[in-house]
């Protein structure tokens, strides 16, 4: 059973795992997530990760800074994809 | 003399779009009055022939505008990582130095503690707004005749560029580069890649970096050819952003349609999430007529995706910092010889030679040594060094390479170690260096583990000082103060001892 809170603590943990010096406490909803170090390589480890524990398919255009920028604008995506 | 090359588009091409920016398109007589403004400014700044002048910009027409400012002056430029921090902006500074800055509103803070560390007055140019205590770009673009002076008969050959190459023995090494050099680099590359006028080319690499500034750059604007320049994302609050290139992807996808994109250099990492693009959009890429990767291996792996993604081929470009672009693989049995970078570039000699020095037959594996006009003449005060590396006008580079039959040149390792962050090329020993100063760190080894995404991930293994527990946050808080972010390690590891061969080489495999 999805819950906004559940999703949201799910993307929480997913994020902190390729973010290895950051804890899933420090990801608050607004925190730009581009300034606690996700680079290239990252990045691409979370968008697959992220497709497999929510067993979605983004979209080319669904993959972009905007989705992609905090723990808020991440579950909105997630939410919107799986139709909750 | 690269100057004139540049002359030569604005004169044959005036009202061409040089650049183009987001929405700012840029034609060839702008930017020759812009130039032409810029280095009255620089002047009146006191900068003269021989003079350096540090670029700490991300990609930008500013950063155009200001390499030919530059190089009309007779001065040096120095274009730098815009990621680099504090400790690593000032070594460069002092090492070369620098008497200008130009940065942007971003990295201004950054820069100003670079120079407050070495007591020197060094003036900063902020590209994007004011700032106390620096002078704005746009006014230094002071206003000049534009007419073209075509009867100027001699040009400048001597320094135009300093940049620097990671290096085996801790600090970069510092290149110099003269206006002959990049003069000779720009033909060779046009000759073989036969590039016109007509060609639009697409930037995504960094201009800072020799990939970016000879194959873009130059090889755009010294041809009349049209540059366009992958803009940097804005937030909300106004401010320029560093996003990973996936989440560029759309965008670059939409350039390459938009604006009948034919040329694009690019690093196996951008070529591996371009052809990763979820298949649910139809991508018309039937105007790119060259591909190219620089900077690493590009991997069978990446090869095929792309091929099978976009139905084009990827070609392997080599080059060096020391020599910009050296070889590049256009031939037509690519799926065959994917893995070679292809032949010398017009003008260049390559061999492969065992340890004395001598020429290996083809097919044996030797160190792959150049001879190039476009060849920096050494290291700046490394003497030692330079009597290793550059011997009888040719450079040994340090790569492993061989030939086949056809003399097809093939890349096969480094002699010396490097790390590859999906085209970021980091020195361990530099890291190694700053982990060993830490109070809680004995010893330390950095190695590159291979990621799931064709980049390498950098790992520290480190065995710790005295008794007090050592925390993986120490020593990132540690790197973060020191080093730019690229070059800190993603995983840290505490052992007890470094593992070592019996004569005392570190086991890097045991570690990665």
């Amino acid at each position: 059973m999805f819950t906004t809170e559940s999703v949201k603590q799910q993307i929480q943990q997913l994020v902190s795992e390729v973010l290895p010096d950051v804890s899933p406490e420090e990801l608050q909803d607004n925190v730009d997530i581009f300034n606690l170090g996700l680079d290239s390589i990252n990045a691409m480890t979370l968008v697959s990760n992220l497709q497999d524990a929510f067993d979605i398919q983004l979209d080319a255009s669904e993959i972009s800074f905007e989705n992609f920028q905090n723990i808020a604008t991440i579950v909105d995506m997630i939410e919107s994809k799986k139709g909750l | 003399m690269l100057i004139k090359l540049l002359k030569n588009s604005v004169n044959s091409f005036p009202k061409k779009t040089a650049i183009v920016y987001d929405k700012l398109r840029i034609s060839y007589q702008e930017l020759y009055t812009q130039i032409q403004g810029l280095s009255q400014g620089l002047k009146s700044l006191g900068i003269a022939q021989g003079d350096c002048v540090a670029l700490v910009l991300p990609n930008c027409p500013e950063f155009v505008t200001s390499f030919y400012a530059i190089a009309q002056l007779n001065t040096i430029a120095l274009p730098l990582n815009h990621l680099f921090k504090e400790e690593e902006i000032s070594y460069c500074l002092d090492d070369s130095q620098a008497k200008v800055i130009i940065t942007d509103i971003k990295r201004v803070e950054i820069c100003r503690s670079a120079i407050a560390k070495l007591n020197r007055n060094i003036k900063i140019i902020v590209v994007d707004g004011f700032h106390p205590e620096t002078y704005y770009f746009h006014d230094l673009i002071l206003p000049v005749a534009s007419a073209i002076d075509y009867n100027a008969t001699s040009y400048f050959t001597g320094d135009l560029l300093y940049q620097y190459s990671s290096g085996s023995t801790g600090r970069p090494k510092r290149v110099c580069r003269t206006q002959l050099n990049l003069y000779h680099e720009v033909k060779n590359f046009t000759v073989t890649t036969q590039i016109t006028s007509a060609d639009n080319f697409l930037c995504t690499v960094p201009l800072y970096h020799s990939h970016g500034l000879g194959n873009c750059l130059l090889a755009a604007t010294c041809n009349g050819a049209t540059l366009v320049i992958l803009e940097q994302v804005i937030q909300k609050n106004g401010t320029p952003i560093e996003v990973p290139f996936v989440f560029r992807r759309p965008r670059v996808l939409e350039l390459i349609q938009s604006e009948s994109i034919s040329i694009l250099p690019a690093v196996p990492y951008i070529f591996n999430t371009l052809a990763e693009t979820p298949t649910d959009i139809q991508v018309d890429l039937s105007s790119l007529r060259l591909c190219f990767s620089a900077g690493n291996f590009l991997s069978q792996e990446v090869f095929d995706k792309f091929l099978q993604r976009f139905h084009l081929p990827v070609r392997q470009l080599y080059g060096c910092t020391e020599a910009g672009s050296i070889a590049i693989n256009l031939g037509a049995e690519l799926e065959e010889t994917y893995n070679s970078v292809g032949f010398p570039m017009q003008n260049v000699e390559i061999k492969i030679v065992d340890d004395e020095g001598k020429e290996v037959p083809t097919g044996v594996i030797g160190e792959v040594v150049i001879k190039s006009q476009t060849l920096t003449c050494g290291y700046s005060n490394m003497p030692e060094l330079n009597q290793q590396a550059f011997k009888d006008s040719c450079f040994f580079t340090g790569d492993l390479g061989k030939k086949d039959n056809f003399g097809r040149l093939y890349i096969t390792g480094r002699k010396k170690l490097l790390i590859d962050t999906g085209g970021r090329k980091i020195d361990p020993i530099e890291i190694e260096d700053i982990l060993l100063t830490h109070p809680k760190v004995k010893e330390v080894v950095v190695v590159g583990v291979k990621g799931h995404h064709a980049g390498e991930i950098v790992k520290a293994v480190i065995v710790q000082q005295g008794r007090d527990k050592c925390e993986d946050r120490e020593i990132l808080g540690y790197c973060k103060e020191r080093l730019a972010e690229f070059k800190i390690p993603k995983i840290i590891e505490f052992r007890s001892e470094i593992p070592k061969s019996p004569l005392g080489k570190i086991l890097r495999k045991e570690l990665v």
